[in-house]
């Protein structure tokens, strides 16, 4: 089977407003801030800071409107023999861990993700760069997939 | 136990008796210089008072010499080296107290080291968490004889080093404790004869102990053996043309050409900027030649064995099962001479040091394309068949022929380096399969992980590779200094070749037992 025709598991979109919530607000105190300096200026405003700054702010904007296609973008497959991830919009990235590299899975829940009834996963091999990270899961899902994730990765371990 | 430095304890030992001085050698060196330089015209004129008579003057006003004239003129000579002797008494015997107290020992479980007097600190290495043994000799050290025997595990900073021995006793050490090692790993090698149906042993230290313990074993060749089977030796002669025609002189040629030229036609402060910069290399080059020297590198069971070292030696044992990936680079000079030098990822060590180890990972500072060849073969544990040797030299030098390649429209994104660009699965379908990146441009590189030590594998598409219609492989390997990346693949290619690459990391994952890397056992937490 092909990549793209992997039946792709979703991560919830509950989440897409996490991370719009924390992507607004980053971008707002950006514009704060760069309004602070501007100002401090006493007036004398140069355009090209001006277009600069609104620049980098509307950017940031964008990028925190793109929450809902980024986090359509998050998929899982767990494969016979490894989990498939992919993420990312505009970069693009596509992971296959096999179950038996495994060694921790970790279940996190911040105060943004409790509040929506969420946990974030993440893999961790023996390579840092690895860096698979499923967040917004609902809480017994992420539990669930943990579990199993552990048992495959033992499994995968003593069938050797 | 009929080594030297026996202790009425049993089992512990005591260190070489000039170790504390070794390990204070440096301080001690610069506070005999410090005094002999400021007492120096006090000495020859107490010595030489007849012959010399006045010419030298007094200039000091008040000071150390001073003191010496007052001390000289009352007779008190007799008590001032007095007083410097119990100060040196008081040090040797305080030195004597740690020595003391500073013991070893290896026992059927662990090597272990009691060390402190007030503060009593007891370490224990785990021999079955023991990754390798290692020996450095500093120039102080190989002046009286001693060896430092580092004894290496897992963790960070986790290690037990025996600073110093004798050096016949730091051989015998590590030899004894590489045989407690196999002894352990026999030990435990008979309970997991008989195999249990899956799952119901627990795998994890099982696999972890085989790892390591394998990592080391049959490594208690004697040195005449070590020496036949020395597999590279680099003669003086090629690593001084190495560096000579290295990147680095390169540039320090250009500096000091910078400097001349600045010098004679503009402002001589120029420099003031340019001459740090150029101590900068020369010290890099003289680095070079001197952890270079005599490079040896040979082949023992189940590793490969390192050495070198001009002024300080360090002899290290790399065990196959903690390679993680191994790449050969030819600067641009090199060219000229077909020379390659080579490095290597290995688990524990470059995360523990930060890539910082003595040796810094190399395991040929230069070669020819054949010295490469059987460093691979070493590594790779081939048998040297011309097929392999066939397929090595294609990918490291050649036309790269089965190779997966770059598009001609890749050249947006690689430059000059699409032309080298490839990638490709050696052996696909089996445990040895080894994924191989050839690349560079100015600097030629040739990067192999064997599959078995992939821990991921990934596909990217960054936004100027997905304008192009392009994709990016990478494997990922535990940290180290080689970086494993293909850019600019054609977008189906890289999609196939994604998919392949996965199924063959899983194949040769699959039936792979015993040397697996260290960093595998796993655990969740929340």
């Amino acid at each position: 089977m092909s990549i793209s025709e992997q039946p792709w598991s979703r991560v919830s979109p509950k989440y897409a407003w996490v991370d719009l919530f924390v992507n607004t607000l980053f971008a707002l105190v950006a514009a704060g801030i760069a309004a602070a300096l501007l100002l401090s200026r006493r007036l004398e405003l140069a355009p090209i800071p001006i277009i600069v700054a609104s620049a980098i702010v509307l950017g940031l904007l964008v990028n925190a409107v793109l929450a809902f296609r980024r986090v359509r973008a998050i998929g899982y497959v767990l494969r016979e023999d490894d989990l498939l991830f992919r993420r990312g919009i505009m970069f693009e990235r596509m992971i296959s861990v096999p179950y038996g590299r495994l060694q921790l899975v970790d279940v996190t829940r911040g105060p943004l993700l409790r509040a929506l009834g969420l946990a974030e996963l993440k893999f961790i091999t023996a390579s840092t760069a690895t860096g698979v990270k499923l967040p917004g899961l609902p809480f017994a899902e992420a539990e669930a997939l943990r579990d199993r994730l552990v048992e495959l990765a033992e499994t995968r371990r003593s069938g050797l | 136990m009929s080594d030297t430095g026996d202790t009425g304890d049993t089992g512990w030992r005591r260190l070489h008796p000039l170790s504390p001085l070794l390990r204070g050698g440096l301080v001690f060196i610069i506070v005999v210089g410090i005094v002999v330089a400021n007492f120096r015209d006090q000495i020859i004129r107490f010595f030489f008072a007849q012959s010399f008579g006045d010419t030298l003057g007094s200039v000091e006003e008040w000071g150390p010499g001073r003191l010496i004239d007052y001390l000289v003129s009352n007779g008190l000579v007799l008590v001032a080296l007095g007083v410097i002797l119990g100060v040196l008494l008081v040090i040797v015997g305080l030195a004597w107290v740690s020595w003391r107290f500073l013991t070893y020992r290896i026992t059927d479980e662990a090597v272990e080291e009691r060390s402190g007097v007030l503060f009593r600190q007891h370490r224990r290495a785990p021999l079955d968490r023991i990754q390798n043994v290692n020996l450095h000799r500093t120039l102080l050290a190989r002046i009286i004889g001693a060896t430092a025997v580092e004894v290496s595990t897992g963790g960070t900073g986790g290690k037990v080093t025996l600073r110093f021995l004798g050096h016949g006793d730091a051989i015998r050490v590590r030899e004894q404790i590489l045989r407690a090692v196999a002894a352990k790993r026999e030990r435990e090698g008979a309970s997991a004869a008989a195999p249990v149906p899956d799952g119901s042993r627990p795998p994890m230290p099982q696999s972890f102990l085989d790892a390591r313990v394998s990592d080391i074993a049959d490594f208690d060749v004697d040195p005449a053996a070590a020496a036949a089977g020395a597999l590279i030796r680099v003669p003086p002669g090629r690593l001084i043309g190495s560096i000579a025609l290295s990147t680095e002189v390169f540039i320090l040629v250009l500096i000091v050409i910078g400097i001349s030229v600045s010098t004679i036609w503009a402002s001589p402060f120029v420099l003031f900027t340019l001459l740090p910069l150029a101590l900068a290399f020369i010290g890099i080059t003289i680095g070079q030649a001197n952890s270079g020297w005599g490079f040896t590198l040979s082949r023992s069971g189940d590793g490969i064995r390192v050495g070198a070292g001009l002024t300080s030696i360090t002899t290290e044992t790399v065990p196959f099962g903690r390679i993680h990936a191994i790449e050969a680079r030819q600067p641009l000079g090199w060219r000229l001479t077909g020379w390659w030098k080579m490095r290597i990822t290995t688990a524990g060590h470059s995360l523990a040091r930060g890539g910082q180890n003595k040796l810094q990972n190399t395991v040929l500072p230069v070669g020819g394309v054949d010295d490469v060849l059987r460093v691979l073969d070493a590594i790779l544990r081939n048998e040297g068949t011309p097929d392999q040797n066939e397929s090595l030299r294609d990918g490291l030098d050649g036309e790269a022929a089965h190779y997966l390649r770059a598009p001609r429209r890749s050249v947006w994104v690689l430059g000059p380096g699409r032309r080298r660009a490839g990638i490709d699965i050696d052996h696909s379908d089996s445990t040895g399969a080894t994924l191989r990146i050839r690349g560079g441009a100015l600097t030629r590189r040739f990067a192999i992980v064997p599959l078995g030590r992939a821990q991921s594998v990934q596909l990217h598409r960054p936004p100027a590779h997905r304008l192009l219609g392009l994709g990016t492989i990478q494997a990922d390997t535990v940290i180290g200094p080689i970086r494993l990346l293909r850019r600019g693949l054609d977008r189906h290619d890289a999609e196939q070749f994604f998919e392949s690459l996965a199924l063959a990391v899983i194949g040769a994952q699959q039936n792979e037992g015993e040397d697996r890397p260290c960093s595998n056992e796993p655990a969740d937490s929340e």
